[in-house]
């Protein structure tokens, strides 16, 4: 029952359990029973952040109907949060940063040295909607992880065996400031909390196995219509000044992962809060990858090294990589390993979610035609056929679809379909599914026809009612009505798609 | 055993009149003796097994639209149900007819005469052989129905068709 603690860091780290999330609610193996979450952002309107902190919060409620001792991947893997929280709170919510440092009440020499060190913008920058990318300002904020009680709930929660993985980008202002500073109070004997005592299990966290991905510059931010500090054109050189630092981190991480792509994406600047909404990338999508690559128990003797004394002796090195520089990444395009982990359980959520009415339609919004998610009646094949059907009959009532966490699947379908959607909305695209079709078995592209049943003599949807229809009777009768449902569409999804290499 | 068809058909006797029926039941004119064959039993086995053959297609066999997700709604029953009706309508008619026809039927049967021979009037006619096979229909229709109810349990995707 071990647990991996991920600490997202950020706009990105926020984004990449985002994907974490997605590739867990579609069922993607992952190496540990349990996800704690943890973001660290002091800008905690930033719509990036609540979106991940709503889809987690509805994964919750999903998972407690996903025990169905059977075969059920869906929303298998179990989220918890650190003493209810997302969000690290952290201790301060002062909004200039002047007043942090307390510029005003210093000697008018230190004053002096400071106005030396940061810029009148830098000093008066309103952190509220974060550290707009200034790493120096960061790892002055962040350093009140010392002696204080932000990290009393993750210390009580920490068991022998658990495991700690950090996401944060490097070309930003919390993620890259935020890494060192995070992992180096991880492994500091001896925390204290602000009661100057000890933090319980701290011992177990200094050892604990240790992940982390840098996420280097695979987007840029266009001109800004607010007043920002934010410039793309300091991307690289703040990545290369960070990476020569980081260089300090061999031996203290076990697996250190990289992640990059040159071919960027320009999105809408802005410095934060409730506008600050980018979509999902492909990137993100890799970086949630490499969290279930750090758990994965195959890879235990590649992505950890530790002498007799149970120190780091090497530090594990991975980047991530795609068959082809293409500007359209399907399937095929993604190595053995990739594919073997993610084709089937992305397939089968999205066909789960195509049946019951979830699609992407192209909408006339404003005089453009638009690419949005709805659910279709005339696709809710659920609803046109439960009544009929013997999957359905005495299991799925009326009222069926209202239960509070059937409803919250649904909401995860609707935001999967958008994920997906959004994946494919940049230069560089995630683009495995076709996702306009209504039909049950085209939509996957590439050559991956091998990872589809042939239903004959059925067509269509009517391929998958026989496969509902025909393993109903295997599901436990004893088993809960939601959680039968989740079972029994794992099962059909993994009959029909069923991708070997 | 050998007379439960006929008795079964017989519950529609009024339609298709008195004097058929003896013919079914192999009633022989000459030795004034049910010595023919009971064509009831002939008949009604036929339609025993054409029913059975389109329940068991409806909710088993894996073609076309049989034991289809999109067929398994009440109509689609009532349709099949009705097909296997109008099959077992022609059998019936066209065994009829075609004895009527070829004068199988003895003539005590066909015609009342009087004492010198001569036809008063006929017993059965043609329109009875069609009454017959609507008969026939409805027969065939309630074994469709015995059938249904005691093989759709099994059935993958019709198990609740026509209901239950």
């Amino acid at each position: 029952m071990s647990k991996l603690y991920v600490f997202g860091i950020g706009g990105t780290g926020a984004r990449v359990l985002k994907s974490l999330t997605m590739l867990l609610a579609a069922g993607v193996d992952c190496g540990v029973d349990t996800i704690v979450p943890v973001i660290i952002d002091r800008d905690m309107s930033n719509k990036d952040l609540s979106r991940t902190k709503l889809l987690i919060e509805d994964y919750i409620s999903v998972n407690r109907i996903s025990v169905t001792n059977g075969r059920n991947k869906f929303f298998k893997t179990k989220f918890s949060l650190l003493a209810g929280n997302l969000c690290l709170q952290l201790r301060d919510n002062t909004q200039r940063f002047e007043d942090f440092i307390g510029r005003n009440t210093m000697t008018t020499e230190n004053k002096a040295l400071v106005d030396m060190l940061f810029s009148e913008k830098t000093l008066k920058l309103d952190m509220t909607e974060g550290f707009q990318g200034n790493p120096n300002i960061g790892s002055v904020v962040l350093n009140q992880f010392e002696n204080s009680n932000v990290f009393e709930a993750f210390a009580n929660d920490f068991k022998q065996g658990d495991k700690i993985f950090i996401v944060s980008s490097i070309f930003g202002g919390t993620g890259a400031s935020g890494f060192p500073l995070l992992r180096k109070i991880v492994q500091t004997p001896n925390v204290n909390d602000a009661d100057g005592r000890n933090l319980q299990n701290w011992g177990l966290v200094n050892k604990a196995q240790i992940g982390a991905i840098s996420v280097l510059p695979y987007f840029i931010v266009g001109q800004s219509v607010e007043e920002s500090q934010v410039d793309s054109d300091t991307f690289i050189d703040k990545t290369r000044a960070a990476l020569s630092y980081y260089k300090t981190e061999d031996k203290r991480i076990d697996t250190m992962y990289y992640i990059a792509d040159k071919r960027t994406t320009t999105y809408e600047h802005h410095r934060g809060g409730d506008l600050q909404k980018n979509n999902a990338h492909f990137v993100e999508m890799a970086a949630a990858m490499a969290i279930l690559d750090f758990v994965n128990p195959e890879k235990l003797a590649e992505n950890i090294n530790r002498d007799n004394e149970d120190r780091i002796s090497q530090t594990t090195y991975k980047e991530f990589g795609i068959n082809a520089d293409k500007s359209e990444i399907t399937f095929s395009d993604l190595a053995d390993e990739t594919r073997k982990l993610i084709v089937n359980p992305l397939s089968r959520f999205l066909l789960f979610a195509k049946y019951m009415g979830y699609t992407v339609v192209k909408k006339d919004i404003n005089g453009r035609e638009e690419l949005i998610v709805e659910k279709i009646n005339k696709n809710d094949i659920f609803k046109k056929e439960y009544k009929h059907q013997p999957y359905a009959r005495n299991r799925f009532s009326d009222g069926f679809r209202s239960v509070d966490a059937i409803k919250k699947l649904e909401s995860i379908q609707i935001r999967y379909f958008e994920w997906l959607l959004e994946m494919e909305d940049q230069n560089r695209k995630f683009s495995p599914f076709n996702l306009l079709s209504a039909n049950c078995m085209d939509f996957i592209k590439g050559n991956m026809g091998s990872a589809t049943k042939k239903g004959f003599p059925y067509k269509n949807w009517a391929i998958m009612d026989n496969e509902l229809n025909s393993l109903a009777p295997e599901i436990d009768r004893a088993l809960e009505t939601e959680n039968s449902f989740l079972e029994l569409f794992y099962r059909v999804t993994e009959n029909l798609i069923n991708y070997k290499n | 055993m050998e007379v439960i068809l006929g008795n079964i058909y017989c519950w529609f006797e009024s339609l298709f009149g008195q004097n058929l029926a003896e013919y079914l039941w192999g009633y022989n004119c000459e030795t004034q003796v049910y010595s023919g064959k009971n064509l009831f039993n002939s008949i009604g086995l036929i339609t025993l097994g054409v029913s059975l053959v389109f329940v068991f297609a409806y909710y088993y066999l894996p073609l076309f639209f049989f034991n289809h997700p999109r067929t398994n709604r009440w109509w689609n029953w009532l349709m099949l149900l009705f097909i296997a009706g109008i099959v077992n309508f022609v059998i019936g008619y066209a065994w009829t007819i075609n004895d009527f026809l070829n004068g199988n039927i003895g003539d005590c049967l066909m015609y009342y005469r009087d004492s010198d021979g001569n036809i008063i009037s006929n017993l059965i006619y043609k329109r009875d052989c069609w009454l017959f096979g609507l008969s026939n229909f409805f027969i065939s229709s309630m074994f469709f129905i015995f059938w249904s109810i005691i093989f759709k349990w099994w059935s993958r995707n019709c198990k609740h068709s026509p209901c239950f």
